[in-house]
């Protein structure tokens, strides 16, 4: 803390730490897509894969107070093609899971964009995250996890490239754009370069859509269920129920 | 996907903004800490017009680091990459190299077609 008189409370400092990992088999896009991640946030550690079954949320908690964490982002693959995202802060909660949509992953060619490892992310919102408690919650996990800490170490200290997360049909949509302007110094863009300013995309692109909130750390009472949420196995049973009457209806 | 939402679903408002109190960040952090900027998307975005909403997160990221890179002007620090800096990337010059080579296979495509 510092020595002057009147200024007894010390300077903000982030120390945000997060552990990312998955559960066991995988299927290798989404694994792609957590690498992906991985190499967006130099603060965050990789642990190797935990069993996903009932046991999970304490021997995750366990792994994120053994690895000095605060918070965790966990994959969690079922059936080989449903991918839940938890985020959860450590030790005092709360958690999110999310269903994961649309995932397209940074090796894809037609994203033509690319940044420095470990430059710190502009992180832009839509307004409506300010609309209703859930989503200001998850405004503000979203930016405590995926804003990297000034001054880390292993961060660059420019800025090149921009994260979108924005609210639209009741899921949260994220982009990751390289910024490109023409600038010959480095405090200041050349006159008239906003305008000039275009973005790339980078990837990976995914979409979340908010399941359950949680009190605690991957546990805890229930604060929060989605009342438009329909879990993808029920939408398959249903799509799988409404092929079968189709013979029915032919022979009659 | 879902036309009638369930009714008996939870929502604690109140325990989550306790929470949300929490563990948020002090209200003064300055904002080099966060480099956080809001925009308004402005009328609803429809999901299902893959153009509509691609412009729509376009414009947003755009948007937001003008102000942002106003910001940062306004503050006097360094902020771009110097072009003679060279460091490593997330995606590989081998990747890259990819994408090149697909984009100008793309374009042969596109003159020999014409």
């Amino acid at each position: 803390a510092p020595a002057e008189a009147g200024s007894a409370v010390a300077p903000f400092r982030n120390k945000e730490k997060v552990l990312i990992t998955c559960s066991r088999r995988i299927t290798y896009r989404y694994r792609h897509l957590m690498q992906d991640i991985l190499s967006l946030l130099p603060h965050a550690k990789k642990d190797s894969k935990v069993e996903s079954k009932q046991s999970k949320g304490s021997a995750l908690n366990e792994l994120l107070e053994l690895r000095s964490c605060s918070s965790c982002l966990f994959f969690e693959c079922r059936k080989q093609k449903d991918l839940y995202l938890w985020m959860v802060k450590s030790p005092g909660g709360p958690s999110i899971k999310f269903l994961v949509n649309a995932v397209h992953t940074m090796e894809e060619l037609k994203l033509t964009g690319n940044h420095l490892k470990g430059s710190r992310p502009l992180i832009t919102f839509s307004t409506n995250f300010d609309e209703q408690p859930h989503w200001k919650l998850v405004k503000e996990m979203i930016t405590q996890i995926f804003a990297t800490p000034k001054d880390h170490r292993k961060a660059k200290p420019f800025h090149d490239h921009v994260f979108a997360f924005s609210i639209v049909d009741g899921h949260v949509w994220f982009r990751n754009y390289q910024i490109s302007v023409p600038h010959n110094e480095i405090d200041k863009v050349d006159k008239g370069g906003l305008d000039k300013m275009t973005l790339i995309e980078v990837g990976p692109r995914f979409c979340l859509n908010p399941i359950k909130i949680f009190g605690g750390s991957f546990g805890g009472p229930t604060w929060y269920e989605n009342p438009y949420y329909i879990s993808p196995n029920q939408i398959r049973a249903l799509e799988k129920r409404q092929k079968a009457g189709k013979y029915a209806k032919k022979v009659k | 996907a879902q036309a009638t939402p369930s009714e008996n679903a939870i929502y604690n408002k109140e325990a989550i903004l306790e929470k949300l109190e929490d563990i948020a960040w002090p209200k003064n952090v300055d904002w080099m800490h966060k480099l956080t900027i809001e925009h308004d998307q402005g009328g609803k975005v429809d999901v299902n017009d893959d153009l509509a909403r691609e412009l729509a997160f376009y414009t947003q990221a755009l948007d937001g680091t003008r102000q942002a890179f106003e910001k940062l002007q306004s503050m006097k620090v360094r902020f771009l990459r110097p072009t003679d800096y060279y460091a490593e990337m997330v995606k590989t010059d081998a990747h890259m190299h990819k994408i090149k080579g697909r984009l100008l296979s793309e374009k042969r495509r596109i003159e020999e077609a014409e």
